[in-house]
């Protein structure tokens, strides 16, 4: 995108579209990032968007940074489970005469309801994509609002939190090339993860899936073999229900390869006696064919990842492509 | 020497030991001053560190660390921005926090390596005790399992003196550590197995290594004692193409019988003696070490210590691998045909003569 740069007059355009399409609460979060006045109404907004890119304080990197996050890959968690039996040429058919037909090909939504919503089914030949959004509620510390109370002979403390709300994304991805699909769910600790499956797998039987309950696919495997094969691994967990091995490597950049006694703990623990394993892993740019340096915690009998930076849809593609190699290695 | 350039002199030292060793290659500023004796705060310490990353010795890392008491971790950059800690799970904003800043340093270089298991390989007219002492050395030095394969082809005596056996038992080899290494992978250890070599084992080593029947077969680094190896043998070619990591030859300053080897086994030369004159190829001299004297106990205890010649080079990064007592091999030829087509000659006659006795013995005693 760095390639394909803005006037100031086109960026303004951007942030009016945006200032039309999104919640008043978004736009305030985008304004206080940004370190630009706020205001109180759309027209304040907009006004301040304008003012803000001609004074440098909102520059096309933070915007397209903050539509990409709109976008919702990275920093958020990943299930892996297994593709639904359906023939993917009959999708198209499925959900045409679905509830949800309105939702095909549909532009991308700025908008965040309350409760989960699906915005957008994307279907080619070769892949399903389905966007759910929610606005979700949390709570940030704010100190300078705190205060003290002295009433009779007794002293309180009151401590301020400012409501924020997040833009949450779920994301349903199924390439029909892969044998397995993702649920992505943002990282909003307020989110019902177990409602998230039954909300998309509601969707998956209207457009013509099977009604089945998600099988995921364990990655205990892909960890034991990522901390032999990759350098990127910083931590690994072994379990069983008897007890654990756990090593780690508490260096900035390098992994438990970079310290030696920590690596040879590792040749000494047998993991195929574990049951379950956990592991920190670092994908490398150079190394995994990453966009970046990029951070996923692999919870491997949950089949769950937390991808823990921000990123590309191709990045995440390639990352569950490594783990999937990894965990089918005997 | 200024007074303000003795505590510079140790903090390179200290970067070289651990760019010697490849450890300790990341560290913060607090952490480096520890190590060299010195205040955090020492602006000059500073100064020595933006230096090095201005030459390119050091890199910096701009990581985080997270601020609840109870967590502290270091947090990498490759999960910047963090909202929650992965570690404690602290959502910062609701604690109303944020990331501590802290820089790392990043010494370009490589990390040390492991030794994951060996194949060891004795010479002729030997029972090569020294490779139940080397194994049950290495056993007790490492204190993680590193499986050494133990090869023995018997007692070779008058074998040596025909290619045709040198063969057969190169193949046998060959074939030995391929089910080593099939082995190895289904046990999740490298593919490629460290090599000790000694003496005529070296030559053995050598048909491996240019059989194409074995070109499937990758090593590790290999380390030739009392080698046989002809000075040119072609080591740079199996470097550059990947079949061997390194190689280093330990050459003895008194070993007689490689001098005499090309004398009387056909294919061979004084490696051991004269050294390697591949460019890639580590010769390291031991002036007082006759053939054998690289396996005696007090020796071979000396060489996978710490700090010692194998033991370095079988776990340390190569490019700061700077052992003592390297030898710059002269150019080598090979002694005139004549020479050797009559002392060869002399070796088959022998041979014919005594191999009857020899297989009677090799059936008696393998």
């Amino acid at each position: 995108m760095a390639d394909n740069q803005l006037t100031k007059a086109q960026l303004k355009q951007l942030a009016n579209k945006i200032v039309v399409a999104q919640g008043n609460i978004f736009i305030k979060e985008l304004l206080r990032s940004s370190g630009a006045k706020i205001g109180t109404t759309k027209d304040d907004f907009s006004n301040n968007l304008a003012a803000a890119i001609d004074a440098d304080l909102l520059s096309q990197n933070m915007l397209e940074a903050w539509l990409a996050e709109i976008e919702g890959w990275g920093d958020q968690h990943l299930y892996l489970i297994e593709s639904p039996v359906v023939d993917a040429a009959n999708l198209a058919g499925g959900i045409a005469a679905s509830p949800h037909s309105d939702a095909l090909n549909a532009v991308t939504s700025l908008e965040f309801p309350d409760a989960l919503q699906l915005k957008q089914i994307t279907l080619d030949a070769d892949s399903l994509s389905m966007v759910w959004h929610q606005n979700k509620e949390g709570w940030n510390r704010w100190r300078p609002k705190d205060f003290v109370e002295e009433e009779g002979l007794e002293r309180y403390r009151f401590d301020a939190y400012r409501q924020r709300f997040d833009r949450s994304i779920v994301r349903y991805a199924w390439n029909f090339g892969d044998p397995y699909c993702a649920i992505l769910i943002h990282r909003n600790t307020e989110i019902d993860h177990g409602q998230v499956f039954e909300d998309v797998r509601a969707v998956l039987t209207a457009i013509g899936c099977p009604d089945a309950p998600f099988s995921r696919i364990p990655l205990n495997q892909a960890v034991k073999i990522a901390v032999t094969k990759s350098k990127g691994t910083h931590s690994a967990r072994f379990e069983l229900d008897a007890g654990y091995v756990e090593v780690a490597s508490t260096l900035a950049d390098g992994g438990i390869d970079a310290v030696e006694p920590v690596r040879v703990v590792l040749h000494n623990v047998d993991t195929s006696k574990f049951d379950r394993a956990q592991g920190m892993l670092h994908f490398a740019a150079e190394e995994d064919g990453t966009s970046r340096r990029l951070a996923v915690q692999v919870y491997g009998s949950e089949a769950r990842l937390r991808i823990w930076a921000q990123c590309k849809r191709e990045d995440v593609s390639q990352i569950l492509k490594l783990l999937w190699d990894y965990d089918s290695e005997s | 020497m200024n007074p303000s350039e003795a505590p510079e002199r140790g903090w390179k030292a200290e970067i070289a030991r651990r760019l010697e060793q490849g450890d300790g290659l990341e560290f913060t500023l607090a952490q480096f001053a520890q190590a060299v004796g010195t205040a955090a705060e020492d602006e000059a310490l500073r100064e020595f560190l933006n230096q090095a990353i201005e030459s390119g010795t050091l890199k910096k890392i701009e990581a985080f660390r997270c601020p609840m008491p109870e967590c502290k971790k270091v947090l990498s950059p490759a999960g910047a921005p963090y909202s929650t800690c992965p570690y404690c799970l602290t959502d910062y904003r609701e604690e109303g926090v944020e990331v501590i800043t802290e820089t790392f340093y990043q010494l370009a270089g490589e990390t040390s390596r492991d030794i994951r298991w060996m194949i060891v390989v004795h010479g002729m007219n030997s029972r090569a005790k020294w490779q139940e002492e080397f194994s049950w050395q290495i056993a007790n030095r490492l204190r993680y399992s590193a499986p050494v394969l133990i090869y023995k082809y018997g007692w070779a005596t008058i074998d040596v003196l025909v290619c045709w056996l040198h063969r057969k038992l190169a193949k046998r080899l060959g074939e030995r550590m391929r089910i080593a290494i099939a082995q190895a992978e289904a046990s999740r250890r490298p593919p490629r197995p460290d090599i000790i070599a000694h003496s005529f084992g070296t030559h053995l080593l050598s048909m491996v290594l240019t059989d194409p029947d074995f070109e499937d077969l990758k090593f590790g680094r290999v380390i030739t004692a009392g080698s046989v190896i002809r000075p040119d043998f072609d080591w740079d070619s199996l470097i550059e193409n990947g079949r061997v990591e390194a190689v280093l030859n330990h050459v003895g300053g008194k070993d007689k019988p490689v001098q005499i080897a090309q004398f009387a086994i056909p294919g061979t030369g004084p490696g051991g003696r004269v050294g390697y004159t591949a460019k890639k190829t580590i010769n390291v001299c031991a002036p007082t070490f006759k053939h054998s004297d690289f396996f005696l106990t007090e020796n071979l205890r000396t060489q996978i210590a710490d700090g010692g010649l194998w033991h370095n080079f079988l776990t340390h990064p190569l490019e700061h691998f700077t052992p003592e007592g390297r030898l710059v091999p002269a150019s080598w030829k090979r002694a005139p045909l004549v020479i050797r087509s009559a002392t060869r000659g002399l070796g088959y006659a022998l041979f014919a003569v005594f191999a009857p006795f020899s297989w009677l013995r090799r059936r008696l005693d393998p």
